[in-house]
């Protein structure tokens, strides 16, 4: 896929309250196509408040979203999903004790049509499009009609991108993809990050951990306290200045990019 | 996994397939307790004892599969030994009242399809859990019944096509009872194993929030199993009370528990995400040869009935058969 001028998404001058509590308030943001965008803050910053957002799971309360220029209303995942926009959450993206296969195809599932009027799952055809999704991402989950609940949290990340990348994500949200990992496992799933970006997808990876952000991003975006402190390329900043964003000390940069 | 080849060299492969078997547990108590029964007494080899077995084992096995799929997306119902007696005393009162037998019939599962509705929405919209939610419709819709038959014995009217599809029938010699049971059991099969609502009834009750996060409609499904297990509930009272002639308002008190109770020793997880109809079909069955056997071959001293003894055996039975499957997915996990 070619690169496309303009964002691919973009959010403008988003507030959102939960009660007395103002978890976001007059946030812009934006990614563009192929790119990947870390969104950095501290604890109750905001950043999974701005996925769910963008991922239709909770309504703005203030703001505008635009998909590709066009002004869009996110009511539902399902909104969203029609978009091209996907979320892989680390803790509530899969069903234990359902079988891979199953997962991936959660209230998406393929059937077919029996007597003329009865509708079953397609099981068969299921698991053969779950291996051949999984197998474009290089990490070995066994077989697909095992449960989810023994694999390594590795495989459950793969799982959930594999549930994605079958419908053709444009934009993946990654909520904390490396928190529960190994070392090796991390790496692995930094390498699928980099292989979403080869395919022409653009990622927006939520991590507290700076050096996957540093090793995969190309664009780091730091919230504080419900609001959008700047945005820095990654080849023009450092750690010590994002750290610096994200605690709130010595803001005296102007905007790099926003 | 840890141990893993030593656990694999005490069982042989084929064993290993048997244990993963969801029913396996049920399946084992039921041949042992069955066998036992018939060394026990030949009359338990009889076709005669084991059409009563099943028959017992259609009142609560009908309602159970429906409450097989409730309880799979983490919801319970208590309601449904009321509506076991509401629904076929709304159609046998209709009846006397001069209308006609099936819309009577059809008025009484319309009523079945509410009691559902306002058991799911109230605890679905409402965030109130099931247990209080059924416990407060059990005594409502039991009231219900008792103010509609005013008290006394209702009984369908004589239309021999409708006495022969709901209760008096016989195909090859197997009651209508057990054929509706059977039916109704290859239905549940169906739309667990085999349908996506039956898929997002399991994604609900295993992990609610993930399930709601990739788009499945939660709240849907639950209401919609606690539809499904009221009507089943309408059609038992229904079958039930045309078999025997007559309805009650006080008929299926207590059998909320049998029910539930047939349904997690069947293997299904009351925590919700996972379970068999299969296994409930077997646990009803067991439930049946259990009532019967007690009745017919304990003899308690003085005039006891025994028939006091069969709650005893039912809860005796939930624990070990609960301690078994326990046991069993230890052995899974050691895999």
């Amino acid at each position: 896929m070619k690169p496309v001028e303009g964002p691919i998404v973009k959010l403008v001058g988003i507030s959102k309250s939960f009660g007395p509590v103002k978890a976001l308030q007059d946030v812009d943001f934006h990614a563009d196509h192929g790119e990947i965008v870390g969104l950095v803050g501290d604890n109750g910053a905001g950043k999974s408040t701005l996925i769910k957002i963008l991922s239709g799971v909770h309504p703005a309360d203030k703001g505008e979203t635009y998909f590709e220029g066009k002004k869009v209303v996110l009511s539902s995942p399902i909104d969203a999903r029609n978009l091209g926009i996907e979320t892989i959450y680390q803790d509530l993206a899969l069903v234990e004790d359902l079988p891979i296969y199953r997962n991936i195809f959660l209230a998406r599932e393929l059937t077919n049509r029996h007597l003329g009027f009865l509708r079953l799952l397609d099981d068969k055809k299921m698991q053969a499009e779950a291996v051949k999704t999984l197998g474009t991402l290089h990490i070995d989950c066994g077989t697909v009609e095992q449960t989810v609940r023994h694999l390594s949290g590795g495989q459950r990340q793969c799982v959930s991108l594999a549930r994605s990348i079958y419908y053709n994500a444009r934009l993946l949200a990654m909520d904390e993809p490396t928190a529960a990992l190994g070392v090796a496992e991390s790496t692995e799933v930094l390498n699928l990050i980099k292989h979403l970006k080869e395919q022409g997808r653009s990622v927006i990876v939520v991590t507290h951990n700076l050096n996957h952000i540093f090793s995969v991003c190309d664009r780091i975006s730091v919230l504080r306290k419900g609001k959008m402190v700047g945005s820095r390329y990654t080849k023009d900043t450092t750690i010590n200045e994002i750290t610096d964003m994200i605690l709130g000390r010595g803001m005296s940069r102007p905007e790099a990019a926003s | 996994m840890r141990g893993s080849s030593h656990w694999k060299r005490l069982f042989p492969n084929f064993l290993w397939k048997l244990i993963e078997v969801k029913e396996i547990g049920i399946i084992l108590a039921t041949v042992v307790v069955a066998s036992s029964f018939m060394a026990l007494s030949p009359a338990f080899s009889t076709a005669g004892f084991w059409s009563v077995i099943l028959s017992l084992a259609s009142r609560i096995g009908t309602i159970a599969a429906g409450m097989t799929l409730l309880i799979c997306s983490r919801e319970f119902d208590l309601s449904v030994g009321s509506v076991f007696a509401l629904v076929p005393i709304i159609a046998f009162v209709l009846a006397e009242m001069g209308v006609d037998i099936w819309v009577g019939v059809l008025v009484g599962m319309v009523a079945s399809v509410l009691c559902g509705l306002l058991n799911g929405f109230v605890t679905v919209r409402l965030g109130i859990p099931s247990l209080i939610t059924t416990l407060g419709t059990m005594f409502f819709y039991r009231t219900l019944a008792l103010v509609f038959s005013i008290g006394g014995a209702k009984s369908p009217p004589s239309d021999t096509v409708y006495r022969w599809i709901f209760g008096v029938g016989e195909i090859y010699g197997v009651s209508v009872v057990i054929i509706w049971w059977l039916a109704v059991s290859v239905f549940c099969v169906v739309i667990l194993e085999k349908t996506r609502h039956g898929n997002w009834t399991l994604a609900t009750g295993g992990n609610e929030a993930a399930a709601r996060a990739v788009g499945v409609k939660t709240a849907r499904t639950k209401i919609l199993n606690f539809v499904l297990t009221s009507v089943l509930a309408g059609l038992a009272g229904i079958i039930y009370g045309t078999k025997l002639n007559s309805m009650y308002a006080v008929y299926g008190i207590g059998m909320e528990l049998q029910i539930i109770g047939a349904v997690v020793i069947g293997g299904t997880s009351l925590a919700g995400g996972s379970g068999t109809v299969i296994g409930t079909l077997v646990g009803s069955t067991l439930l049946g040869i259990i009532n019967l056997g007690i009745v017919t071959l304990v003899r308690l001293p003085g005039a006891i009935p025994s028939a006091y003894l069969f709650e005893g055996a039912v809860g005796a039975l939930i624990l070990l058969i609960a301690v078994l499957n326990v046991g069993l997915d230890r052995l899974r996990r050691r895999r």
